[in-house]
């Protein structure tokens, strides 16, 4: 197993040198010899070839058919839900933890489309163990937006259902505070007023003024997130109208990483889980797909150079580099591959156009999808013409021409131990 | 004579079982404008010989030094270009490339040299012509008969004027009439260019004509006949 780890390292270290510019442009200036040998090999066996482009067009078909279709219904279900978006288009961010570095996170969230700072620790309260969250005075967070009515000093909101459950009303009393060994420390705020709460950072909070959990926070050595003190501790990060929600996502895990992502059961998540779902088998049948089309063009790649063994060797014998073999076969597959990625092109836009006219999918065939075909296409003839040009290059133009097994490596490990069989 | 090419201490070991030496120690030095014939039963390595001599394969002790140059101080790009442009090589089965006509089968290894279009046509031509080959210049190697694909192959193996000529059994799949035409036509090479050839046959007729004889037997050199005054120079 080591000794294949390292035949393969080996084949990917002589992949990369191979690829450098100077031996590239060396054979670059060989192509009016090896183009026309090149074109003439697969001009040669017509069929056998006809039938790898055909073969490579099919993946790029169904891979186009099938990403249009996927796209068109995540479209289609993103438009149906776009009445649905985040309450209050907010995606909430705490922090948490020793690393947490806000000032500098913030900065970059920024581009998201807007943040706010906010405060939040868990106290006991005279309601129970809840959340207490401190917000700014022109916080979007208050439940009347950031124009609305916000409490005073000493004062507190409170959703309504909690109130309901606890028997407050507006003008009682709620003790905030944690227990020590001592007993309870805490103070007293006056239910300012009573809210609905409608998503699940709020519906077990206690909506304070950001001083004064700050301050009550810092003087009772509370919060569950970091050292104590005058320090907020979340952000709460609004999403710019325009911008995707996956890219949304995506950026602010980039920016915290350490960061919990509050929108369990919102219409915004059941939408993007749904979208997904419908993704995932696409993305499964496409890479199986063109798998399967990396392997014919794999067999036949390998059946091509098998048969000409004697013939590579010739050309080795005659003063070719291994380098330049290596790059001739690939040549050979890189035409192969060229015509069936245009063929699978135009045959996908036409599928696309054809079920589009008499099926009611919603298909949408984009830029996107058509340089993913191609970059898949790329790397599927490249993986699948490695091995059997890696296997022509090492082996000697003896090897070759005498119509020899053919190991990865010819000289120590695979050829003595030849258990495989070879090629 | 000074040798163009020198084996000294020649062997190589197949890994097959315990490792089988099919060639076990050769010293051999082949002379400037010589015609050597290596000769043997089958078996006996002389095509490995052959192929250790025209660095197709690598010893597995000693070296071959071809106009000073040894092949052990060659990695693979080196001893490539050295088969490029100071060897030439004839086949039992001629091997030429199917997909190419006879003459661009000519030009192949001259073209592989990076020589001037101009220069490759003309001598593609001139080469041709010396084999008798110009009428079937723009064959493929499936239209031509044995004899004439042999031809093909000489022509092939003298584009870069090499320093040497290397031959398998080249009359090996031939019947007797060109048998004798490939030997007329090494003999005139050797004799008006000076061209130093090594070839490996069973054929009489070759050795009947040749400056050294090496007789080869189980992986050595059993006898060595060199004869005066056949145009080594």
């Amino acid at each position: 197993m080591l000794s294949l780890l390292e035949v393969l390292g080996q084949g990917l270290v002589n992949l990369v040198r191979s690829l450098h510019p100077r031996r590239v442009r060396e054979f670059g200036r060989r192509m009016p010899l090896y183009g026309p040998l090149a074109l003439r090999a697969v001009k040669r066996r017509p069929l056998r070839h006809l039938l790898v482009g055909l073969c490579l067009a099919a993946g790029v078909v169904v891979y186009l058919t099938l990403s249009a279709a996927s796209h068109g219904s995540a479209v289609d279900v993103a438009g149906r839900t776009e009445a649905l978006r985040l309450p209050a288009d907010v995606l909430a961010f705490g922090l948490g933890g020793e690393g947490a570095r806000p000032p500098e996170d913030l900065a970059w969230a920024a581009p998201v489309g807007g943040f706010e700072v906010f405060d939040r620790w868990e106290a006991l309260t005279s309601a129970g163990r809840r959340w207490v969250v401190g917000l700014a005075p022109d916080s979007r967070l208050w439940p009347a937006g950031p124009d609305g009515p916000s409490p005073g000093p000493g004062e507190a909101l409170v959703p309504r259902r909690l109130a309901e459950a606890a028997g407050l009303e507006p003008g009682d009393l709620l003790q905030v505070g944690v227990e020590t060994p001592l007993g309870f420390s805490g103070e007293a705020f006056v239910v300012a007023g009573l809210f609905e709460a409608h998503d699940d950072l709020l519906a077990e909070s206690v909506l304070v003024g950001l001083e004064d959990s700050l301050v009550l926070r810092g003087r009772l050595g509370a919060g569950p997130t970091g050292p104590a003190g005058p320090r907020p501790d979340a952000v709460a990060v609004w999403v710019r109208s325009g911008s995707t929600l996956r890219q949304t996502l995506r950026r602010l895990e980039s920016y915290f990483p350490e960061a919990a992502l509050w929108w369990e059961g919102l219409p915004a998540q059941v939408s993007y889980r749904a979208v997904g779902r419908l993704l995932s088998p696409a993305r499964v049948v496409k890479a199986t797909v063109l798998m399967l089309a990396g392997l014919g063009v794999f067999n036949v790649m390998l059946l091509s150079l098998l048969q000409r063994k004697t013939q590579l060797g010739v050309l080795k014998a005659l003063g070719a580099e291994d380098d330049e073999v290596f790059h001739l076969l690939f040549l050979e597959g890189g035409l192969v591959a060229a015509g069936g990625l245009v063929l699978g092109l135009v045959g996908g836009w036409a599928a696309v156009r054809a079920l589009d006219v008499s099926s009611e999918l919603p298909l949408m065939l984009t830029p996107s999808a058509a340089a993913g075909a191609v970059v898949l296409a790329v790397a599927c003839f490249y993986m699948a013409s490695w091995l059997p040009a890696t296997l022509c290059r090492r082996a000697t133009p003896v090897q070759l021409m005498a119509g020899r097994r053919l190991y990865l490596d010819p000289h120590s490990t695979c050829a003595q131990c030849g258990r495989c069989g070879g090629f | 004579m000074k040798a163009i090419l020198e084996a000294t201490a020649l062997g190589r070991r197949f890994p097959v079982g315990e490792g089988v030496w099919a060639l076990k120690r050769v010293d051999l030095a082949v002379p400037r404008g010589a015609f050597v014939v290596i000769t043997g039963p089958s078996g006996c390595g002389k095509t490995t010989l052959l192929n250790l001599l025209g660095g197709l394969d690598r010893p597995t002790r000693g070296d071959v030094v071809l106009k000073g140059l040894a092949y052990s101080r060659l990695d693979e790009s080196g001893l490539a270009r050295l088969r490029r442009t100071e060897i030439g090589f004839v086949f039992q089965f001629f091997n030429l490339l199917s997909d190419l006509t006879a003459e661009e089968n000519v030009a192949l290894p001259m073209r592989l040299a990076g020589l001037p279009p101009a220069e490759i046509t003309s001598r593609t031509a001139a080469l041709l012509e010396a084999t008798g080959m110009s009428h079937r210049a723009r064959h493929t190697p499936h239209e031509l008969s044995g004899g004439e694909q042999q031809r093909v192959a000489v022509a092939r193996a003298l584009a870069n004027d090499p320093a040497i000529v290397l031959a398998d059994e080249p009359t090996g799949n031939l019947d007797s009439k060109n048998s004798e035409d490939i030997m007329e036509l090494f003999r005139r090479f050797n004799r008006e260019k000076g061209q130093t050839f090594v070839v490996v046959s069973h054929d009489p007729g070759f050795a009947e004509h040749a400056d050294m004889v090496v007789r080869m037997r189980d992986g050595e050199v059993q006898a060595l006949e060199e004869r005066e005054g056949t145009g080594a120079c």
